[in-house]
């Protein structure tokens, strides 16, 4: 039998080249990330003058979309994403209830808080129908918002036979629902995404033993941790004198933030030009970790410490005062799970700085955690009812009661019989009258916040950087973002 | 047996002595068959494996961000991202940093297992003992090991900085200044992956002849050489297969070091995959993180080449 003559001609190569190219662009097309339908400008953000001070005024909202089902239908099951956190106890037990009470089963999907935004996240993308509810929270939602990826409420919030008659939105602080809310016109009203059910802020814990007074300015706070730290006075019966979240997640900005915007910091002026670097800024942080960089008044390992590891070494006498969610008061006054501190733990407000006038500004941080609703679900009034129900103000105390600890609505942090029962109400009823959420109208802010400012608080910490030369960066950073982002 | 069975008409038995001619040609059965039997591994490949590379190296092509995913407004940017990624000095800092970590780890460790497989070859009893604990860190879940790890080692509180204190030792700040994090988190990986390669090569030094040895023995060979013109020589294949094996298994990881440091302090912990995941779940810079993942599987496929090019030598040098 002949061989055959292996060879090609020209044309022969030419033509495979082109059979192959073709076949290798049509399967590298076809594995192209989700093309639009038709050409399309992607959702922009035009830079206005001021940033938005409106109150979102969310009990008449606008921009809204063309209409959702309006009536609940008799979706027996519902799925639900939370990450695994304070309310987990407490939130089973109202699933229960809501089983009971409206035979819908919502079955929560609650892995760590370590996996949750990217699963969250993948799904999300993925345009996945289940789960029929997500959460959020004030620093993610623009961004879920800005990218579509979470649903519009206030249709079905302005619709009683979903909400309920008694949902009383107005009832929120003004700042809460603003953080519920956002516009792609910064400056404007925007939609309502999330229903919120916690808010949580930060409050100081100190020993009532060793501590007599609590600081009133981080210059105190500064003073107190110096005094108790061994290597900077022998007689300190704790080795260190503070602690800090320094780990690369979202609470270490938060834990500078009070220190920032008591200094008279903040984030973006009023043009979106990014003032992370501003002289403020960098003096506060050139304080805050300066306990341990100068001072080696932290614990040397506190750039890997996250919550677990500041509360342990408030728990174990490591340190005599910590800065830390008002809501831990729970876990710090608990003689089982603190025993060593338990009986002389005292909290307050967070430090602020003085102005040139006298005047004490503290500002602790507000967090808030929202549900709501996936925008490919199958199911979404009935998920709205839900989550209304959740967090009605009927709901939000039968919640309480069954030991929820961070409600977001004042009527259930009045209360004198939950005050009782929960004492840091009182802080959280004081702190959300002046704590600060961060710059959350930004859809853009969870990316640089994330990304740029936290490995840059990092450097700072591990030594590497300056305060200055750290904070510096992240402004370019966050520059080129907003202005790719066509700011 | 009829007639017909038995005195087929010729025409018929023409068509069976000649296939169709469909049979005959390209696509016979007998040519069939083996890509038939290959396809449903072929399409499982490509659905798991070849179209996610498939779509990551699009997407690395891309300005693909966590903004425009859904609604697809994304464009085709050519290798800015790739250009970007090559001004990043933060990825050349985690490329150095996975460099060293891989390196550290899967030397040290493997310095570590062949030594104990050596010292336990000779010793059944000794290995029975020690074996079912060796195994306790092969099984251990990554996230767990973290965690657990991360409670030894905590400065104040930890029971490791206890014990050196005991002994009069002072306590090093395992998860504080650099470079303490980085050697921890090796140090770490060293603990969890020995097992794995002290099992394999002890496998490997069990069957390995004894008739080389004796006659080694007998032209007055010592130990040392032995091991250097025997034992190595024998076992390289073996060694060679661990070492790829682990390498690969060491740049893939994440878990211990995310939950342990999380790339702190600064990023001095950052490997390459840390920084990838930085780049798409914390900046959403989807493209970005294509062009990583692109990066990851350059580096790691040349080292990977590098490893069976040795290894094909030395098969080749023994036959």
């Amino acid at each position: 039998m002949p061989e055959r003559n292996r060879v090609l001609s020209r044309r022969a190569f030419v033509g495979r080249v082109l059979v192959f190219g073709g076949a290798g662009a049509a399967l590298l097309g076809a594995c192209s990330p989700p093309a639009p339908a038709a050409p399309s400008k992607p959702a922009e953000t035009k830079p206005v003058e001021s940033k938005p001070a409106a109150p979102a005024e969310a009990a008449k909202p606008v921009e809204t979309k063309p209409a959702a089902p309006a009536q609940a239908g008799k979706a027996a099951r519902l799925d639900m994403i939370l990450f695994d956190g304070g309310w987990t106890p407490s939130l089973k037990i109202m699933l229960d209830a809501y089983k009971a009470e409206q035979g819908v089963e919502v079955v929560w999907d609650n892995p760590p808080l370590s996996g949750f935004y990217q699963k969250q996240l993948s799904l999300m993308l993925a345009k996945e129908r289940k789960p029929d509810i997500i959460s959020s929270n004030d620093t993610i939602l623009s961004q879920y918002a800005g990218s579509g990826l979470i649903e519009p409420l206030d249709e079905m919030l302005a619709n009683k036979s979903l909400a309920g008659d008694d949902y009383a939105w107005d009832e929120f602080a003004e700042q809460t629902r603003k953080a519920a809310s956002w516009s792609k016109e910064l400056g404007q009203q925007g939609q309502v995404y999330g229903l919120p059910f916690e808010l949580a802020t930060w409050g100081y814990f100190y020993r009532t033993d060793l501590i007599d007074r609590p600081p009133e300015t981080f210059d105190e706070y500064v003073e107190i941790s110096k005094k108790f730290t061994r290597s900077l006075n022998p007689s300190s019966p704790t080795p260190f004198g503070a602690t800090a979240h320094a780990k690369q997640l979202p609470p270490q900005y938060k834990e500078w933030y009070a220190w920032m915007w008591s200094y008279g910091g903040e984030l973006f002026d009023e043009k979106l030009n990014p003032t992370f670097n501003s002289d403020r800024a960098v003096t506060s942080l050139a304080d805050f970790y300066g306990l341990l960089l100068n001072h080696k008044a932290m614990p040397p390992d506190t750039a890997t410490y996250s919550d677990t590891e500041k509360s342990a070494a408030f728990q174990n006498e490591v340190v005599p005062h910590v800065m830390h969610w008002a809501h831990q008061a729970s876990v710090y006054l608990d003689k089982e799970k603190s025993p060593k501190i338990a009986d002389k733990v005292k909290y307050t407000m967070v430090p602020g700085m003085k102005g040139a006038d006298g005047k004490l500004t503290r500002v602790p941080y507000a967090q808030q955690w929202m549900l709501g609703v996936n925008p490919n679900s199958q199911n979404k009034p009935e998920a709205f009812k839900f989550i209304a129900w959740l967090t009605s103000p009927k709901g939000m105390r039968a919640w309480v009661e069954a030991g929820w600890n961070s409600p977001p609505r004042p009527s259930a942090l009045n209360d004198a019989g939950f005050k009782a029962k929960h004492p840091s109400f009182a802080i959280t009823e004081e702190a959300i009258k002046i704590g600060r959420y961060g710059p959350g109208y930004l859809k853009e802010y969870a990316q640089i916040a994330d990304s740029k400012l936290l490995p840059a608080l990092s450097q700072v910490m591990a030594g590497s950087q300056t305060p200055k030369q750290a904070l510096d960066s992240v402004a370019d950073e966050a520059r080129e973002i907003l202005k790719s982002a066509d700011y | 047996m009829n007639v017909r069975e038995a005195h087929p008409p010729v025409a018929e038995a023409g068509r069976a002595a000649r296939p169709r001619a469909w049979a005959r040609g390209r696509w016979s059965g007998e040519r069939l068959f083996p890509y038939v039997m290959v396809a449903p591994a072929t399409l499982i490949l490509l659905l798991f494996t070849i179209y996610p590379t498939l779509f990551n190296l699009n997407a690395s092509l891309r300005d693909v961000t966590v903004y425009n995913f859904t609604s697809g407004a994304h464009r085709f940017i050519g290798t800015r991202n790739y250009e970007a990624l090559g001004r990043s000095a933060e990825f050349w800092g985690a490329t150095g940093a996975t460099l060293l970590y891989v390196v550290a780890s899967v030397g040290f460790g493997f310095l570590i297992a062949f030594g104990l497989a050596l010292a336990l070859q000779h010793t059944p009893g000794l290995r029975a003992l020690v074996s079912p604990f060796l195994l306790v860190p092969l099984m251990a879940t990554p996230a767990v090991v973290a965690l657990a790890w991360n409670q030894m080692l905590v400065s104040e509180l930890g029971v490791v900085n206890y014990l050196l204190g005991l002994v009069g030792l002072p306590a090093p700040p395992w998860l504080g200044t650099a470079p303490w994090p980085l050697v921890t988190v090796v140090l770490i990986d060293v603990w969890q992956h020995v097992p794995f390669m002290f099992f394999v090569l002890l496998a490997g030094l069990t069957v390995l002849p004894d008739e080389p040895f004796e006659a080694a023995a007998i032209d007055g060979a010592g130990t040392w050489d032995s091991f250097r013109y025997l034992t190595l020589p024998l076992l390289q294949p073996v060694i060679l297969v661990t070492l790829i094996f682990r390498t690969m298994n060491a740049f893939t990881s994440f878990d211990v070091i995310y939950v342990l440091t999380g790339g702190a302090p600064g990023t001095g912990t950052e490997i390459l995959n840390l920084f990838l995941y930085r780049k798409a779940f914390k900046g959403f810079e989807f493209g970005q993180a294509g062009a990583v993942a692109v990066a990851m599987v350059l580096i790691t496929g040349l080292i990977g080449l590098v490893l069976i090019r040795l290894m094909s030598r030395e098969d080749a040098e023994r036959d």
